[in-house]
């Protein structure tokens, strides 16, 4: 027992330190610019992708950023069909819609439906954004956390400022804050403030770690804002830059360059095709700055303050942008400049938004695009029950040759039991190669080889299988209908691109992604 | 008839007994112990060994005095005793032969004295289905004890010691604990020498191979256990039987593949159809029918035969006959680029600047526990999966970085692990001759010499200067006490 005080008096001591913000916050001042939104939103399924799963039903916050919009995250209103906000103290919800909305950094942006609602919300003080917080600075997260009816406070501090990974899209990755406070679900969407000024939208946590949260700090929302103004979300670029970061510290391998072990510079190990610095940036490149900022061995480079990853730069750019590289080349030292914008079609095997994942059905047999979320039917343990070949795809199909040009990963995801597909070989998850030999990119050229091939059989061969599925084309054709009418299968194919975003059907919003 | 009947009577009964009046069967003077220290090579380390371990196994006395185990007994081992049941004495035994294809072995006392008081098992025949037999188990116990089993499938699986199919026995038995070589007896003769157990059911070898193992053994000159070099398929779906010209025939299977190594190779082609082995008719789904069995795979026709011999093969290209014969090649699981075993072998592996490169084996992944083929890093097991075919070079491995030694002189490279070596100083790496003979011929840059190492699939590169490499690596070996100078790169 003679421990005991000790104990106490370290207790005291932290409970003191976070129940002492540096900034007093005036919680009147604000609550009536901040929503809690309502969702009900119907998902598509991933192994019947002709269906929707059953609604449900969901909560965040949002916070009013004039013009009669609400800003919140992406995830809140992901595949809404019906959304209401709500203010703290107001008796009634008033619909919206989703106008805008950006997976790739989680954000999106509401406005009421009705007349009587836009009129409301046209009276409320806009919250104004301030700049990247300080480290170890004090913030306050404002939001409905467990769907709560009244507005909850948590106090924070700020411990890392980082380019990390956005779990709503699966791959992308942004600036985030993390803070030592919980970010709780409900609170998705709302504002983090220090005094009256937001520095942030809370969007994400730790399931393991009980007191991290994220934030999306003012730049990528200040940029999504800039994004939206013309009436069209295009989406964060992508440098489609692999690289080795911390090789340059070894003194010897800067030598071989001709560089000094404080030259700083990361090397370039591989360029995506399908990206915008392909054909300027080259693998064996070392990039030594990026508009004029150093890059660090670390692959790091100053950004208000704080050392992040270079790559900030280029993803905060806008399309039509330049950036421009430093780059040393074959003993040469050179600018070049890399035009900002979209990527070329490719496949991406991020999360799918869309009212329903590309597929095609044909003889019975279902095929889909590998996306993250037809992984995550495997469960939380995906990435380790999920067949090895599509979480390997997932991952790595961008470098290998035999996928490089592929605009989709079509997968055999389901077999729909009739007569014509009885004796197919077993090749459930197998991931298709060809139609009748031919190399197949897309889900549009797969439908399009087996509804206008010719031939007597209609033949799929699959990566890395000797057994291809053999099928009779008169056959199927005669059983299309009819099995597509027994699974209700409507429509048997959905080859809509990116701008099929559910959320944005749902509502009758206009943005596109 | 009746005669017989009254003769399988008694042998029946005297079995069950385990006793016949005049001449009492004691499965104790037929039944070893075998005590195994075993040592496994760090995977990670591998110029070292993890720790020893021990473990039991059982084994039965063959009249020549030989003790016949599984390979599995013997796989890692570094010291063999032996010790008779009812007996506290233990005498070391020698490894005789070993084939972890079909997962036999032979081992022997090393002094005569301990055979005095054992006897020689009599060999029986193969079982038939749902026949009752007796597994003998003790490896852990001073007695043995028989426990019931009856024989409930007999299937072509992947040897627990090797990725050659065998026919094996499923008997079903109500006992954990089972798979450690106990012997199976049937009316006093031996009938199986256990291989693993999954559930109720203990995995067995039947007399066919062991009868095979142990001939082939004493002709002095082994042959083995053969393959065909040759994937099949099914034949299930009408759709692909006409596509490929079989519609009209009844039963065979599709050739997929004929591998590069193969005896058939320019004598089979894809699409083809196997509709006889042997002389034995092959079903859609790729069975022969065995007299005693029933449905069996077709794969186990091959382990009746031997390294060498021919077989000949009825078959069916677009819609016409044809018989084509070739000499078997004796399986060796080893020949595909990823390395399916190397018990007690050394490791080859490679330092070279503190990068620990190695082939990539499937005794490196099965670190990751029983659920290896799942956990173990994506990039090998894809590997594995999908980058291990068969060359028509021999001796092709994939060599890969395991981890980095970190040190000042690889500074910036020290959390790199698990890549796969594309090339080194531009030369591709298929094996590790390959990267000691690409890192001898270095990359001229500045004046100096350096070494450009390549990962795939991503590219990314290591470049490390030699000058100041000799003494970084003797740095390195003092750091990480490295005894075996040969690991390292350059170093005699």
């Amino acid at each position: 027992m003679r421990f005991m005080p000790m104990v106490c008096r370290l207790l005291c001591v932290l409970l003191l330190v976070h129940a002492a913000p540096a900034v007093a916050l005036n919680l009147n001042a604000l609550r009536s610019s901040i929503f809690k939104i309502q969702v009900i939103a119907d998902e598509p399924s991933l192994t019947e992708p002709w269906k929707r799963l059953p609604s449900a039903h969901s909560s965040g916050t949002g916070f009013y950023i004039g013009e009669g919009r609400i800003l919140t995250n992406a995830h809140v209103v992901a595949n809404a069909s019906f959304v209401t906000v709500l203010r703290d103290g107001d008796a009634a919800p008033i619909a919206a819609r989703v106008r805008f909305i950006a997976h790739d950094c989680d954000l999106a942006v509401l406005e009421p439906v009705e007349a009587e609602g836009v009129k409301a919300v046209l009276k409320l003080e806009p919250m104004s954004f301030g700049s990247l917080p300080k480290l170890r600075s004090p913030v306050s997260t404002i939001g409905f956390p467990a769907g709560g009816e009244q507005l909850s406070i948590t106090e924070g501090i700020v411990s890392r400022i980082s380019y990390h990974r956005y779990i709503h899209h699966a791959n992308a990755r942004h600036l985030l804050v993390q803070v030592d406070s919980a970010i709780n679900p409900g609170n998705s969407g709302g504002p983090v403030v220090q005094g009256r000024q937001v520095i942030g939208v809370a969007f994400q946590s730790i399931s393991q770690a009980q007191s991290t949260g994220y934030i999306i700090p003012t730049p990528v929302v200040r940029r999504f804002l800039r994004d939206i103004a013309n009436g069209r979300y295009e989406g964060h670029p992508d440098d489609g830059l692999t690289t080795m970061d911390g090789a340059l510290l070894n003194p010897s391998t800067a030598a071989f360059y001709g560089l000094s072990p404080d030259s700083g510079g990361v090397t370039v190990a591989f360029v995506s095709a399908w990206a915008p610095t392909a054909t300027l940036i080259r693998p064996g490149d070392i990039l030594l700055a990026i508009d004029d900022q150093p890059i660090g061995v670390d692959a790091k480079v100053s950004f208000s303050g704080e050392r992040v990853d270079f790559r900030t730069i280029f993803d905060l750019k806008l399309m039509g942008d330049k950036v421009v590289f430093q780059v040393l080349r074959d003993g040469q030292s050179l600018k070049v400049e890399v035009p900002v914008k979209p990527s070329l079609p490719h496949h991406a095997t991020d999360h799918i938004y869309a009212k329903h994942p590309r597929y095609f059905v044909y003889a019975g047999l279902v095929f889909t695009v590998l996306s993250r979320n037809f992984l995550q039917t495997w469960g939380d343990r995906w990435y380790r029950d999920a067949p090895l070949l599509l979480r390997y795809l997932e991952s790595d199909a961008v470098y290998l040759p035999d996928f490089a040009t592929n605009r989709d990963i079509i997968v055999l995801a389901k077999r729909l039991p009739d007569g014509v597909n009885a004796y197919v070989p077993n090749q459930l998850f197998g991931v298709v190669r060809a139609v009748d030999g031919k190399t197949i990119l897309s889900m549009e050229a797969f439908a399009q080889a087996l509804s206008t091939g010719t031939g007597e059989f209609a033949t799929i061969q699959f990566f890395g299988n000797q057994d291809q599925i053999v099928l009779g084309r008169a056959k199927v054709l005669s059983r299309n209908a009819i099995i597509n009418a027994k699974y209700g299968v409507v429509p048997d194919r959905w080859l809509n691109g990116a701008s099929d975003d559910g959320a944005l059907h749902g509502t009758e919003g206009e943005g596109r992604p | 008839m009746r005669l017989w009947l009254g003769i399988c009577l008694l042998l029946f009964v005297c079995g069950e007994s385990g006793a016949f009046a005049a001449a009492p069967i004691r499965y104790e003077d037929q039944v070893v112990r075998l005590h195994v220290s075993k040592r496994e090579v760090d995977p990670s380390s591998p110029w070292q060994s993890e720790d020893t371990v021990q473990q039991e196994f059982l084994g039965v006395v063959l009249p020549n005095g030989e003790i016949l185990t599984t390979a599995n007994t013997v796989a890692n081992a570094i010291f063999i005793e032996m010790q008779r049941f009812g007996s506290t004495e233990r005498g070391e035994a020698a490894l005789v032969f070993v084939d972890y294809e079909v997962n036999l072995a032979l081992v022997k006392p090393v002094a005569t004295a301990q055979l005095l008081a054992t006897k020689a098992v009599t060999l029986g025949e193969d079982v038939g289905m749902d026949e009752s037999v007796e597994i003998f188990k003790g490896r852990d116990a001073y007695q043995l004890s028989r426990l019931p089993a009856s024989l409930q499938d007999v299937a072509v699986i992947g040897a627990a010691t090797s990725a050659y199919g065998l026919i094996s026995y499923a008997l079903k038995v109500q006992q954990n604990g089972l798979g450690w070589s106990e012997p199976v007896f049937l009316h006093g003769k031996l009938v199986g020498l256990t291989t693993g157990q999954d559930q109720n059911f203990v995995q067995a070898a039947p007399m066919l191979l062991i009868r095979h193992f142990l001939s082939d053994h004493h002709d002095q000159s082994y042959r083995g256990f053969p393959a065909m070099g040759v994937q099949l398929e099914p034949l299930l779906s009408p759709d692909t039987r006409r596509l490929i010209g079989a519609g009209s025939a009844s039963g065979g299977v599709r050739v997929a593949e004929v591998f590069a190594n193969s005896p058939f190779l320019g004598k089979l082609q894809t699409n083809d159809v196997v509709l006889a082995v042997d002389g034995v008719a092959v079903s859609e789904q790729g069975f022969v029918t065995h007299p005693t069995w029933g449905k069996v795979h077709l794969k186990y026709l091959l382990n009746r035969h031997f390294g060498g011999d021919e077989l000949v093969l009825k078959g069916l290209r677009q819609g016409r006959e044809f018989t084509v014969q070739a000499p078997l090649q004796r399986f060796d699981s080893n020949r595909a680029p990823v390395v399916t075993y190397s018990y007690g072998e050394p490791q080859p592996h490679l330092i070279f600047a503190g990068l620990v490169f190695r082939e990539l084996s499937q005794d490196y992944l099965k670190q990751w526990g029983k659920d290896w083929r799942d956990i173990a890093p994506s990039d090998l097991l894809f590997t594995l999966n999908f980058a291990n075919k068969v060359t028509a070079q021999a001796n092709t491995r994939r060599i890969f970085l395991v981890r980095v030694l970190a040190d000042p002189f690889n500074r910036g490279y020290t959390e790199l692990r698990h890549k796969l070596v594309a090339t080194v100083n531009g030369r591709p790496i298929a094996g590790l001759s390959d990267l000691r003979a690409a890192l001898a011929r270095p990359v001229r840059m500045n004046g100096k010499d350096y070494a450009r190492i390549q990962f795939a699939p991503v590219g990314e590169e290591v470049i490390l200067g030699m000058d100041g490499l000799a003494e970084a690596q003797a740095r390195m070996a003092r750091t990480y006490e490295i005894k075996t100078a040969a690991s390292f790169y350059g170093m005699p």
